[in-house]
């Protein structure tokens, strides 16, 4: 086996296999280095991508020509758009998966990739000479060998100094069964970087034959499901029901009988959790005042009898789980196959890290997931992939690719990262991006494909059925705005708030209304978009000023090394904020909190100045 | 928030200039919206070539205004944000002045953010760098000044009152985010018409806070320079001398002035500034006497001045009592330029000016002699003020053009809650409208944070937390 590769990439799960995925494809031979290759795409929590904001981030990996939109078309049970009933700008695609195919169909693709070698071992440390990543040692029954390598990405997930939580019981661990990695949180300490805690928790898992469905609401998919990628024009699958049922005061009651037994408030969980997904026991504490919380019963396959309780995740111990299972509507006589657990583990405050995902301490060191303290597989899978991307950047001398806020939810989600940090850990929200008109689902191809084809992940198929796409609307669009209906263009008739597009282009003379029925036909997704931008119009306007301004000011470089001491009259909050984060641009140092537009302009004067005085030390030196 | 090519305006009137005010157009249709209200026999600012002047008449119909004023435009085609730029000459009467701002704002333009025109005058090349970095000095002292004068003129109960407006528009989008970004929750969404109503009923509100804010206190357009020094240095001479009145009772009787008096000073360029005489301001006065009244009276006056006149008796200069009161004026007000003024130069010996340069070090400012009895060095300071006055024009007519500005943004916020409930107030729900109504609210947010603090998506998102039992 050959022991040097371009690019090592630590850990399998969405992030790595993203990361690697994207390294090998662009030419690089790249090792993934897993604890175990039959793990590799496994999905740790609920068997589901996408939903609100992580829907359109998926589609976004898939415009940019990443695996996770193919890999969940090929594996979805049950599709539903979510927020149908409100504005195209915030549908968000969702379906259940079935997480051991997914799994599969991810190791089919990464092990069937020309360049990619799949090694089973821990990866115990991250060898570092001068400042700079040159490869992993690594950990095989035993035996240490060293992987030399021009960059390492680090997607270590939960497993870096992972605990599990049950009850009073605690346990070092990556996930349920798994072990954790103790040795490589160490070597990433040592080599500089500042770890922080973070948890998480998990939900009980019920057999389906003991789960009376009867009892409970189904809820079914769409009737016509939506794919993810781009590639695919629809998705054959049959369907299966989801099921909605929801606890009651009688639990509640029992929880907090037991809030002392419950890590979370013995305080054997020192670290943060995340406020929007909170264990069951948050939630009766918190809100006392509701009678019922929601439980969601996910199938987590198609041959498996494993059900997933998403709504009810719990570190309270076994027997409190029992008693709560028990007496949930529809679940009397359902057998817990696994108990909920919180995993407490390691990650680096992400403000330690340039926009590329490389740390500003170690060169060629990246990383990506839930080391930079977000959670979701959608949130690692947009990073993985960046963080491939830019090690191959880093090594070919190409430019890197940093998306900005208004063409990404993943740039928002990086620039959110390295420039505020975070407090716990992070989810995407739509609320997030100030330009979520722009950043829809339905136009991700069109705001990153030619970006993808640019870094070189987007195959010539792709690319060829994006370029039909983009005709088909070039062309609808010149239709639509010279074709006109008494006083109103097509376009503006498409405006006005109640009337049906279907119905607009039903109603449009001919040819014209031909020609649009033809082009619907042949790309009806990428009509359906145009359709939505004609719709948006005037706010779309305003949106592109802004972020045009916002561009203006994020193409304005601030050196890397610039000393802030040295910048006069900056504010004292500013200079340490400024000092903290070391912003890439005026653009993003203005995105920091507690800096203001007045400092943007003393930062910018005081970077003439400092230039103007290098220009002249040059000059008197010749 | 940082835009750096749409059109802005603002008073950009230099400090304490109150016979003439000047509204500053920058961006890309200055001179377009400039023609909007300006008429000239000379033709339109579109026309008018690279540095020209034009004289006419500002018109705002219907049954508006009319006044005389000559139009400057500087256009800058080569610069990367466009960024022509036009004046307005007008009268300086505040409401005048102000209603040819809202004019111009009603056709399109923006109220300029603190330190904007320097910002674009800068990134633009328009301004060297030594210019800038003089500017950079301002906008620190700026900051600071701009924020004790926004608290001053609105007041805590119309803050308080933005504050608590903030925090209901925020409520009401975050409910609004909550049913967008958690979709699957079954999150009850507020009944169409009451959520419309309620954001009418902010958006009234904030018209009549903007109404109060829009009243401005007379004593805040004027620029202040202080006079300030121990008892019996000529302070009062000096302030007759140079305003031409007999307002201080002068005698060489220490400690006669008893409180702060005030007179106009005309600059050249008409610039006009409030001369105070802080005979009150004196080291170690004794509590609880009038002098310690005058005192406390003297200090406010000293925070508020724009320039300190710091005058010492050059034939007599008591250096340690000299430096005692120069560090207590200093610490009154960290900000404002300082002047050394040695007054009395006519009587000086040699003694007198080995303490003069020392003093002038500890000052950082060579002290300037003038001598209120013969006239000597008067002309010379006037200039030097009126120097700093310009300097002061970049800050953009601070305390009028800060009024405007916070009426402007209360009256944007307004106007973007007001859309929100139009938008929601037909829907048969607000799910249908969720998406921009909430583009709305932000932008309504935006506005008022220009007052009173920005809320950040962060705060937004604990609102939601803190409402919403969530957790799928």
């Amino acid at each position: 086996m050959p022991k040097d590769f371009d690019i090592v990439v630590i850990g399998g799960g969405h992030g790595g296999a993203e990361a690697s995925w994207a390294a090998a494809r662009l030419g690089h031979s790249t090792v993934l280095v897993t604890l175990d290759p039959d793990k590799i795409g496994e999905m740790s929590c609920n068997p589901a991508i996408g939903g609100v904001g992580k829907g359109q981030m998926v589609r976004e990996i898939d415009a940019l020509g990443g695996l996770m939109g193919l890999a969940a078309d090929a594996t979805g049970m049950q599709f539903r758009m979510l927020n149908r009933s409100k504005g195209p700008a915030v549908w968000g695609p969702r379906c259940q998966s079935d997480r051991h195919e997914y799994a599969k169909f991810v190791q089919k693709q990464l092990s069937g990739q020309d360049n990619l070698t799949i090694i089973a071992g821990e990866a115990t440390g991250i060898l570092i000479e001068n400042g700079r990543a040159v490869g992993v040692r690594i950990s095989q029954q035993g035996s240490v060998s060293d992987i030399l390598s021009r960059a390492v990405v680090v997607a270590g997930g939960t497993f870096l100094n992972g605990r599990l939580h049950c009850g009073e019981k605690i346990w070092p661990g990556g996930r349920y069964g798994e072990p954790s990695a103790d040795a490589l949180s160490e070597s990433l300490r040592s080599a500089g970087l500042q770890l922080d805690r973070l948890k998480t928790g998990t939900v009980p898992r019920l057999a389906a034959e003991t789960i009376d469905y009867d009892l409970c609401d189904r809820q079914d998919g769409d009737d016509v499901p939506a794919p993810f990628s781009f590639l695919n024009d629809f998705v054959d699958v049959e369907q299966i029901p989801c099921w909605l049922t929801g606890t009651n005061e009688k639990i509640h009651d029992a929880i907090r009988a037991n809030f002392h037994r419950a890590p979370l408030y013995s305080g054997q969980i020192e670290s943060t959790g995340p406020r929007y997904c909170p264990s069951i026991e948050t939630k009766v504490d918190r809100f006392a005042d509701k009678t019922s919380h929601l439980v969601f019963l996910e199938p987590e396959g198609r041959n498996t009898n494993w059900v997933y309780c998403n709504g009810i995740a719990t570190s309270l111990p076994t027997d409190v789980q029992d008693f709560m299972i028990r007496n949930i509507r529809g679940l009397a006589r359902a057998e817990i196959l696994r108990y909920g657990y919180a995993i407490e583990y390691d990650y680096a405050p992400p403000i330690q890290l340039h926009a590329t995902l490389e740390t500003k301490k170690i060169r060629s060191l990246f990383l990506a997931g839930q080391i930079n303290g977000t959670t979701g597989y959608e949130e690692a899978a947009g990073q993985g992939l960046i963080a491939g991307i830019n090690a191959s950047a880093m090594i070919t001398g190409r430019e890197p690719l940093v998306l900005m806020r208004d063409q990404a939810y993943i740039g928002v989600m990086i620039d959110d990262l390295v420039t505020k940090g975070i407090a716990e850990p992070y989810r995407m929200f739509t609320s997030r991006a100030e330009h979520r008109l722009m950043l829809r689902a339905d136009n991700a191809d069109r705001r990153l494909t030619a970006i993808g084809r640019q870094v070189g992940l987007v195959s010539d198929d792709r690319w060829d059925r994006y370029c039909a796409r983009r005709r088909a609307v070039i062309r609808a669009e010149e239709l639509m705005k010279q074709t006109r209906q008494g006083p109103k263009s097509i376009w503006q008739i498409l405006q006005e708030p109640q009337r049906r597009a279907e119905d607009v282009i039903a109603d449009c003379p001919e040819p014209v209304g031909g020609e649009l029925r033809t082009l619907h036909r042949r790309c009806a997704g990428a009509i359906e978009s145009l359709v939505i931008d004609a719709r948006y119009e005037g706010y779309l306007i305003k949106e592109r000023t802004a972020a045009r301004q916002m561009h203006d000011l994020d193409s304005r470089p601030i050196p890397r090394e610039i000393d802030y001491g040295a910048i006069s009259h900056l504010r004292a909050e500013a200079r340490e904020r400024l000092a903290e984060v070391r912003p890439r641009s005026l653009g993003q140092a203005l995105r920091i909190s507690g800096v203001t537009p007045a400092d943007i302009t003393v930062l910018a004067v005081g970077l003439a100045k400092a230039s103007r005085q290098q220009g002249d030390e040059l000059d008197s030196r010749r | 928030m940082f835009n750096t090519t749409d059109t802005i305006v603002a008073i950009s009137t230099p400090a304490g200039s109150a016979r003439r005010a000047i509204v500053r157009l920058g961006g890309a249709g200055a001179l377009e919206l400039g023609d909007r209200i300006f008429q000239s026999s000379s033709g339109t600012l579109v026309d008018a070539g690279g540095f020209r002047s034009l004289d006419g008449r500002v018109r705002i119909p219907p049954g508006g205004i009319e006044l005389p004023a000559r139009a400057y435009v500087f256009r800058n085609p080569r610069s990367y944000t466009r960024g022509d730029l036009a004046e307005l000459h007008v009268p300086g009467a505040p409401d005048a002045v102000s209603m040819v701002v809202d004019a111009l704002i009603d056709a399109g333009a923006r109220q300029s953010v603190a330190g904007e025109f320097t910002a674009r005058a800068f990134f633009s090349g328009r301004i060297d760098l030594s210019q800038a970095t003089a500017v950079a000095d301002m906008i620190d002292a700026d900051n600071d000044a701009q924020l004790r004068s926004a608290m001053d003129a609105l007041g805590g109960r119309i803050r308080g009152l933005c504050e608590e407006v903030s925090g209901r528009i925020a409520d009401a989008l975050a409910g609004i985010e909550a049913s967008i970004d958690l979709a699957d929750e079954h999150i009850e969404f507020d009944r169409p018409e009451e959520l419309a109503q309620r954001l009418g009923g902010i958006a009234e509100q904030l018209r009549a806070v903007a109404r109060q804010a829009g009243d401005m206190p007379e004593n805040a357009r004027c620029a202040r320079v202080v006079l300030v020094g121990r008892p019996n240095v000529g302070k009062s001479s000096l302030l007759n001398a140079l305003t031409g009145a007999d307002r201080a009772i002068v005698s060489a009787l220490a400690g006669t002035t008893r409180d702060v008096l005030s007179a106009s000073m005309d600059l050249a360029g008409g610039a006009v500034v409030l001369l105070q005489d802080l005979a009150g301001f004196i080291s170690g006065a004794p509590g609880g006497s009038p002098a310690a009244a005058a005192d406390s009276l003297a200090r406010r006056a000293m925070a508020r001045a724009e320039v300190i006149l710091f005058v010492i008796d050059a034939s007599a200069a008591r250096r340690d009592a000299e430096i005692e009161l120069l560090h207590e004026a200093r610490a009154a007000n960290p900000r404002a330029p300082l002047l050394l003024l040695a007054n009395k130069c006519d009587l000086v010996g040699i003694d007198d000016i080995t303490a003069l340069s020392e003093l002038g070090e500890l000052a950082g400012t060579p002290p300037q002699a003038v001598s209120a009895t013969t006239g000597a060095g008067l002309d010379v300071l006037k200039a030097r003020l009126g120097e700093l006055m310009g300097l002061g024009a970049h800050r953009g007519g601070q305390a009028m053009g800060l009024h405007v500005r916070q009426k402007r943004a209360l009256e944007a916020c307004a106007a973007a809650a007001g859309r929100a409930g139009q938008l929601i107030a037909p829907a048969a729900e607000v799910a249908d409208v969720a998406e921009l109504a909430a583009v709305e609210l932000r932008e309504a947010l935006a506005r008022l944070g220009e007052i009173s603090g920005q809320v950040v998506t962060e705060d937004i998102l604990g609102r939601v937390f803190q409402r919403f039992c969530v957790g799928k």
